[in-house]
């Protein structure tokens, strides 16, 4: 059975899995996700960029995202995104993203704001532990640290893929697949950088004929 | 006339009574130089009657070390007095009332009751600590304590009668309280603070039940909710925020009830954190206090909090190693709630996550 190497887009999937009748947009491509790995075949492979890079950085923007919002209702007259927390952890388009949730609670939760704050915890509780179920149980085993990842792999992806994410996680599914001589799957649910283009263009590239590129396989309808 | 050793020595712990000093003004207030204070500092700091602070713009201070009141937090010696008598009286009046002798619990929370109700609060400040709030003079249900005639007492404006009224009036209030657990909740009742009632919650329903899963989330999840969150209890905020998400993650495991005792410690060792910050925001209310936050949490309570905090990171860590080492007893996870703020949150979560990191990312250590 091929190893299947899972993109960070899959973990993410599975996380945000939300059970409804009807299943529209994002929901369904995220049931496909939960799908694929409730069928599962062959061995899932994760990096060490994928868990200790994106993994963690995701969790602790959401959870400073969350004790900002916590802070404001807690106090109206603190400025959103101003602690040294955020300052220091969050990324430009966390602020707004921050913002958008806190609206969300001034229009429908501003006169039930404990429940309102449970919620947020209660979801955040939800995610991490999907996400650490996935990791923990489902992942079979954690590839390619991260200071081993070469960058001028990761250079020569950057020429056909802007994500600097996407460029390391790719990066460690072609040095394991060329370390152990055997096929891979990349499993991802990102069809812009993963296109098959952009596949294409590595295939042709010369530079890439030492390596053993994965088969690309993009979770959509 | 020349000061001998002991007089400075002496000297010193008087005006260090008021409250922290740094040097150069211990050598003003004593009138001896800099060396002289200097020596005699090392001796007292030696035999631990005071102790050395440095606060984060390198200034070093000097605080008593006190028996008298919680934290080193000083005291007026004729308000000392006013608690003493109080304490004194409430021991007194609780006996001739009930035919038994009060417990600590049932003294304090008369005495905070007095000492709020009359404004006396402000020099013998109340503050929330581990088991609700209490008067900042510590009280021994062991002491002695003198007859004092409140007349010859040096404090301007009290009013006798009022006073002595509000003792009688806080007895009756807590001592129809058959238990000093009631006599704890119903403080937390009166000052409706939900953050406490939490905590009560928590401590009674992990010591009298076998855990139910969706019960023990929601009230760890309360205990976030009202958790302090300015900009200075940030840590604290942050280890109670990873204490919940650690126990919903245990609740994967099947039977969580064979964990109680850990998941009691951990909550025991997070709530000494929030309760030593509880004391530090509450005795900032008050003027003299409030006016320097930031001097006043390093000058009492910086240390304190530290060893704090730093307990309850390990034990919260410990919680995770059990979730860890009990991976093969999960089989499944549930799904997300279908409500519209977990579908706000989720697809933010899910555009944070597909845009990936940035390559100078600072969140990640």
């Amino acid at each position: 059975m091929t190893n299947q190497f899972l993109d960070t887009s899959v973990v993410i999937g599975y996380a945000g899995y939300i059970s409804k009748e009807k299943l529209e947009g994002r929901d369904a491509i995220i049931k496909l996700c939960v799908k694929f790995v409730e069928n599962k075949k062959g061995k899932f492979l994760a990096c060490y960029f994928t868990i200790n890079k994106e993994i963690n950085s995701l969790l602790k923007r959401q959870r400073i995202i969350s004790n900002e919002i916590k802070r404001k209702i807690d106090d109206q007259n603190y400025e959103l995104c101003s602690s040294k927390e955020a300052k220091n952890g969050l990324y430009s388009e966390d602020i707004n993203r921050t913002k958008k949730i806190y609206t969300f609670y001034s229009l429908n939760y501003s006169n039930k704001k404990e429940e309102f704050k449970q919620n947020l915890i209660s979801i955040q509780s939800n995610i991490e532990t999907r996400i650490s179920f996935f990791i923990e149980k489902l992942v079979d085993e954690k590839v390619i640290p991260i200071k081993e990842i070469e960058p001028n792999l990761v250079n020569m992806l950057r020429e056909i893929i802007s994500n600097y994410s996407d460029c390391n996680v790719l990066a460690s599914a072609i040095q394991y697949a060329t370390q152990k001589k055997e096929e891979v799957i990349f499993v991802t649910l990102d069809k812009k950088d993963f296109a098959q283009n952009n596949i294409d263009f590595m295939k042709e590239d010369k530079r890439f004929n030492d390596y053993k590129l994965p088969i690309i396989e993009i979770l959509s309808k | 006339m020349k000061k001998n050793p002991e007089q400075i020595k002496q000297e010193i712990l008087n005006v260090l009574e008021k409250g922290p000093l740094p040097i150069q003004q211990i050598s003003k207030e004593i009138d001896s130089n800099w060396l002289t204070v200097s020596k005699f500092l090392v001796e007292l700091k030696e035999s631990k009657k005071i102790r050395e602070i440095t606060l984060s713009d390198k200034v070093r201070f000097f605080r008593l070390v006190r028996e008298d009141t919680y934290l080193d937090i000083p005291i007026d010696s004729e308000y000392k007095k006013l608690g003493y008598y109080l304490f004194q009286k409430i021991r007194k009046e609780w006996i001739e009332k009930t035919g038994k002798f009060p417990k600590n619990t049932e003294v304090l929370k008369v005495a905070v009751d007095v000492l709020d109700k009359t404004g006396i609060d402000k020099e013998i400040p109340t503050v929330w600590y581990l088991h609700g709030k209490i008067p900042i003079l510590k009280y021994s249900p062991e002491a002695k304590y003198d007859k004092i005639e409140l007349q010859t007492l040096k404090i301007k404006g009290l009013k006798i009668a009022e006073f002595e009224g509000c003792i009688i009036k806080a007895i009756n209030l807590f001592s129809v309280e058959d238990s000093t657990h009631k006599v704890q909740v119903k403080q937390y009742e009166m000052y409706n603070n939900e953050l406490y009632k939490t905590k009560e919650e928590i401590i009674t329903y992990l010591l009298e039940n076998n855990i139910d899963k969706e019960k023990i989330k929601k009230m760890s999840s309360a205990i976030y909710t009202y958790c302090p969150s300015k900009e200075d209890a940030s840590e604290i905020l942050e280890l109670t925020q990873e204490f919940v998400l650690t126990i919903n993650k245990l609740c994967l495991v099947k039977d969580i009830s064979e964990f109680k005792k850990e998941i009691l410690e951990t909550f025991t060792g997070v709530w000494r954190m929030i309760a030593t910050y509880m004391f530090f925001d509450t005795l900032t209310r008050y003027d003299k206090y409030k006016e320097d936050r930031k001097k006043t949490k390093e000058c009492y309570f910086d240390e304190f909090l530290f060893n704090r905090i730093s307990v309850a990171k390990e034990i919260i860590s410990n919680l995770n190693s059990i979730y860890l080492n009990n991976l093969d007893k999960i089989k499944e996870v549930s799904n997300l709630p279908n409500t519209p703020e977990t579908e706000l949150i989720r697809d933010i979560f899910f555009d944070m996550g597909m845009e990936g990191v940035k390559e100078d990312d600072k969140s990640i250590s």
